[in-house]
């Protein structure tokens, strides 16, 4: 397999949407296919506050998790804590924890904002669905949420903890824009 | 080769809902398959509009495309008759496969034993005043049938505009 220097988990950035409120303490879970080895380098999303008027302070995390039958397991994260004095769309970079070279396949992208006292944050994120499912799909958990509020990584998480997208509304199923980049 | 425990077309359900389906009609949906995959689940996001009594059943064959012919390599059936909006799998096919990585099709042939459509929710594209100059991306054909054929021209498929060449969201999994 080649390596790449780039992977996006949305297709193509200006397709992304923007606007949402990014609820806090909810781990979003978006199952992806990383096309060839790429350094677990540089880390980047897009976001925005609302400070009100107020400089604000929010934390945020992602984790690169592998799945293993009905476990998922936490292979790397990175995360960081970011002063907003304006409220402007700005590229914010995570620190990754440790090296690391990651193999082509799929892999699991988890995000949470810790909360910092409100909910003014948004994301360039995918589309949202706004239909509502009356059931989940079939077979093994690819893109959803964690059933409990998380305000860190977990180290490992068990797919039948995760409710997988139904729909229902734009609160949960939809997935902040993430940049790898060499 | 890896081995890959699920293949998206799309990291995200598609916005759009009326990806309509009608009675009789067979589309080819072109899918990427990245890695091998062994064919296990299959899902769909589905809003059935079937009448009361009604039923409607989806009839899915997976074929390769060699020059200008699509062949069927496999395929499963779905029998649908509730209303609404969910998730549909398919979990039953006509051989074991292990799908090699590459760009398969997808054949759609709906069929119902009352006047209702079906929908499904994905993206839509442009709607181009041309036909799309390059190599078979997928289409429709215009003229109804009840069975999905076991190989088939491409230089049949007769429409290629915009509903034709709509992508449903499709997430398959080992």
């Amino acid at each position: 397999m080649a390596r790449i220097n780039i992977f996006q988990n949305l297709p193509v950035l200006h397709l992304a949407n923007t606007g949402l409120t990014v609820g806090f303490n909810t781990l979003f879970l978006q199952g992806v296919y990383i096309p060839g080895s790429i350094s677990f380098n540089n880390v980047a999303v897009i976001v925005s506050v609302n400070r009100g008027g107020a400089d604000m302070s929010i934390t945020m995390s992602l984790g690169l998790y592998s799945l293993t039958g009905s476990t998922l397991s936490l292979a790397n994260s990175a995360g960081n804590s970011f002063g907003f004095t304006a409220d402007n769309f700005s590229w914010r970079t995570l620190a990754t924890s440790a090296t690391q070279d990651i193999s082509p396949g799929n892999w699991y992208l988890g995000f949470i904002r810790v909360s910092s006292g409100d909910d003014a944050m948004t994301v360039v994120h995918s589309p949202t669905f706004g239909g509502l499912a009356i059931v989940s799909h079939g077979g093994l958990f690819v893109r959803g949420i964690h059933s409990v509020s998380q305000t860190v990584m977990p180290s490992s998480i068990a797919t039948s903890d995760l409710l997988k997208e139904i729909g229902g509304g734009t609160s949960f199923y939809y997935y902040p824009y993430i940049l790898i980049s060499a | 080769m890896g081995q890959l425990i699920f293949n998206n077309n799309l990291n995200y359900i598609g916005p759009q809902s009326n990806l309509t389906y009608l009675n009789g009609s067979l589309s080819f949906v072109p899918y990427t398959i990245f890695d091998s995959i062994s064919l296990g689940t299959f899902n769909i996001l589905y809003r059935s509009k079937v009448a009361t009594g009604g039923t409607h059943t989806l009839s899915l064959g997976l074929y390769s495309l060699t020059g200008s012919t699509l062949t069927l390599a496999n395929s499963g059936s779905l029998p649908i008759s509730v209303t609404g909006i969910h998730w549909e799998s398919i979990t039953t096919w006509s051989s074991t496969q292990n799908i090699s990585p590459g760009t398969w099709f997808w054949g759609f042939l709906f069929s119902t034993n009352v006047s209702s459509l079906a929908d499904l929710f994905g993206v839509k594209t442009i709607g181009a005043a041309n036909a799309f100059p390059g190599g078979f991306i997928g289409g429709a054909m215009s003229e109804s049938t009840n069975a999905l054929p076991s190989s088939f021209a491409t230089s049949n498929i007769d429409s290629i505009g915009l509903p034709e060449l709509m992508i449903p969201v499709i997430i398959l999994n080992s």
